[in-house]
């Protein structure tokens, strides 16, 4: 216990002495919290539509059409009543509900103007928004075909007169930030440990101190553990430097546990830790780590859902998703972050993260074991 | 005298090269054996293979009275060890170094205070306490490098070119401290580059591409040298202007270039003027005198002989 401290305080010392890269670790962060917070924005396509329609009549089939029509919805399938749509969007199987009430089309010949309510998970802001307009479009579009047989002029003028009544969950302001937040936390931790956890050990083999250490008492474990836990540690340490910062400059609060984002987390720095790890054990220099690093980072972010919706992907890469650590850490963390989920909830992504987590981790530590030792 | 190590053997091959070609050393308590010979010849391998740090190809060995392949922690925990390149944390003090380094070797604090004043006092760094690392000079370095090294009080040292690259004052100094040491009746196996050096050895193994090609006393070696050596030199004029042509005349023997001179070594005892009579063709300002072998001289003879029986 005494040597693994030795060499955690050693780590400390390490960074403290560097004061470029401590001003660089504690600021760019945040420095990315902020920007990224800002300035990414999301592409709306291929938003899963689930249609309530109890009018059927040829004008809300019309307007269906107009939507199944559009490359930006696609109808995953329709509900028998208000609430089986709206288990839907609960469960996550489709964004967009489309709730056509039966007197909708009777109201649109008689007044003139009929309602339909479009609920929209807003959780990813900017596509609820987007979508939205789209939906808007349709709904003008479709009542300007129709109203030479139902409407009279002057409410042509007006532009729509299907209005549409839409109820934003999860992220009721519909600020883009509110659905980056949570990714953008993901990505600065999985940034952090892994650059940090691969670029450590590869310096003690690069300045020659890694076969120093190799004859003093310190074992693999304690080394191994000596090298992660600073990591650790200093990972959580940004974490909460990154939600207080979101709080103060987003005003986005966690919704969910504290503890079981740390939790989660937790899980998934074994794996980050643990490919940190795993590229010791392959580069010789900090060059070759930083390459390797580099591959792993941008394959995790890429595949995470983060940029490019999963459900917009070619099935192969979609595959793929599936052993990405990254994509069920997204997921997790916006649902603990924004709707509060408990784990128990979330199962479906915990169990691939810990497993996952656990499988790199003490795959790194065998082949450090077989190289290194 | 106990003996430290002992390799019997030793074979080590990375890929299709020869390191290690049946290396028999052995270093014993209180005295400093010294492993010469050029970059590539074997020592830093030899080194690592007694340290377990790598495994070796064939032959038997044993470190600190331990079997190398059943008590590798044993061996790395109670040798000291100074890699080829500094090999401590530059970027911490040199007082963050020991105290590192004295926490990972033992568990009892209340020795850290006394083990330190006695280093600092050995290795003079007290001035340093607070200077990082990589800041210090060459010698410093190696001194601090040292230091740690004997941070657990080892029986036995390996050195790999400790002096290396390092001012002839600090080398002095440093040799001065492994005599210390020494006198204390821990063991070093210290390799070098600097033939002026194998003479503070006790032992020496001459080393050339994988083997062991000459092995005794430094003075001795010298000594037990059969042949008759001669120099050469020509006022005004480079050794390798008339390196090739002394060659010609005495094919068969060795002849090379030693500092601004040329060096002839006989086999066999030969007169001075018959040396003189076989090199009148050369250049009439030609200056030949006989010459007792310094340890280099011996160590390009027993390099060139190999070469010549065909050994590669």
């Amino acid at each position: 216990m005494r040597r693994i401290m030795a060499m955690i305080r050693k780590e400390f010392h390490q960074i403290m002495s560097d004061k470029f890269m401590l001003r660089f670790l504690i600021l760019a962060p945040l420095f990315q919290l902020i920007l990224y917070g800002y300035a990414l924005t999301m592409e709306t396509e291929h938003v899963k539509t689930i249609i309530c329609d109890l009018d059927r009549s040829s004008i809300s089939r019309q307007f269906i059409l107009g939507i199944s029509n559009n490359d930006r919805f696609d109808i995953i399938g329709t509900a028998g009543s208000y609430e089986e749509m709206e288990t839907n969007i609960r469960d996550w199987t489709a964004v967009i509900g489309i709730y056509i009430p039966p007197e909708f089309s009777r109201d649109l010949g008689k007044n003139g103007q009929g309602d339909i309510l479009a609920v929209l998970d807003s959780v990813n802001g900017n596509q609820a928004l987007t979508a939205y307009g789209y939906l808007k479009q349709i709904a003008a579009e479709s009542a300007l075909e129709l109203a030479p047989v139902h409407v009279k002029e002057e409410y042509l003028s007006k532009g729509g007169n299907i209005r549409i009544n839409s109820h934003y969950w999860y992220n009721p302001e519909l600020k883009d930030q509110d659905y980056m937040i949570p990714g953008i936390v993901v990505l600065i931790i999985t940034i952090i440990s892994l650059m940090l956890g691969s670029m450590s050990i590869v310096k003690e083999k690069e300045s020659g101190t890694l076969e120093q250490l190799m004859v003093t008492p310190l074992g693999k474990v304690q080394l191994i553990l000596g090298k992660q836990i600073p990591f650790l540690l200093y990972s959580f340490f940004e974490l909460i430097v990154i939600l207080k910062l979101a709080a103060f400059v987003f005003n986005i609060q966690l919704a969910g546990s504290l503890l079981s984002l740390y939790f989660v987390i937790s899980l998934y720095l074994f794996t980050t830790l643990g490919l940190g790890l795993f590229v010791s054990t392959l580069a010789k220099t900090q060059q070759q780590a930083l390459f390797l690093t580099w591959f792993f980072m941008v394959f995790m972010i890429m595949l995470s859902g983060f940029f490019i919706p999963i459900e917009n992907m070619p099935w192969a890469l979609k595959l793929i998703t599936y052993v990405n650590p990254l994509r069920y850490m997204m997921t997790t963390v916006r649902e603990i972050y924004l709707k509060a989920t408990p784990l128990v909830s979330l199962l479906d992504q915990v169990v691939p993260l810990a497993l996952l987590g656990a499988g790199i981790f003490i795959a790194s530590v065998l082949k450090f074991h077989k190289k290194v030792f | 005298m106990n003996s430290l190590i002992k390799a019997e053997g030793i074979e080590k091959k990375f890929g299709t090269v020869n390191a290690l070609r049946g290396i028999s050393l052995e270093v014993s308590e209180g005295s400093i054996t010294g492993l010469i010979g050029p970059d590539g010849a074997g020592k830093s391998t030899m080194m690592k293979i007694a340290l377990t740090l790598l495994k070796r190809d064939g032959g038997s060995i044993s470190v600190l009275s331990v079997n190398s392949d059943n008590d590798k922690t044993f061996i790395r925990q109670n040798v000291g060890y100074m890699p080829e390149i500094f090999s401590l944390y530059t970027d911490l003090t040199v007082e963050e170094n020991l105290n590192f380094y004295f926490t990972i070797h033992k568990m009892d604090k209340q020795d850290y205070e006394k083990k330190r004043e006695r280093l600092y006092r050995f290795s003079r760094l007290e001035a340093f306490t607070n200077t990082k690392a990589g800041s210090l000079s060459g010698g410093m370095k190696q001194k601090l490098a040292l230091s740690c090294a004997l941070m657990h009080d080892p029986k036995l040292l390996i050195l790999d070119e400790p002096t290396t690259g390092v001012d002839p004052l600090s080398r002095q100094e440093f040799w001065g401290m492994l005599h210390e040491l020494k006198e204390e009746g821990v063991g070093i196996l210290v390799s070098t580059p600097y033939m002026e050096e194998a003479l503070k050895c006790d032992f020496v193994y001459m080393m050339n591409k994988g083997k062991i090609i000459g092995e005794g006393i430094p003075e001795n070696l010298s000594e037990e040298f059969e042949g008759s050596l001669y120099e050469f030199e020509i006022p005004g004029r480079k050794p390798q202007e008339f390196l090739s042509e002394l060659k010609q005349i005495f094919r068969g023997d060795s002849v090379f270039m030693s500092g601004k001179k040329v060096h002839l070594a006989l086999r066999g005892a030969e007169e001075l003027s018959d040396i003189r009579t076989k090199t009148t063709s050369l250049d009439p300002e030609l200056l030949v005198r006989k010459k007792v072998p310094e340890l280099e001289d011996i160590f390009i003879i027993r390099v060139l002989a190999e070469g010549s029986d065909g050994n590669d």
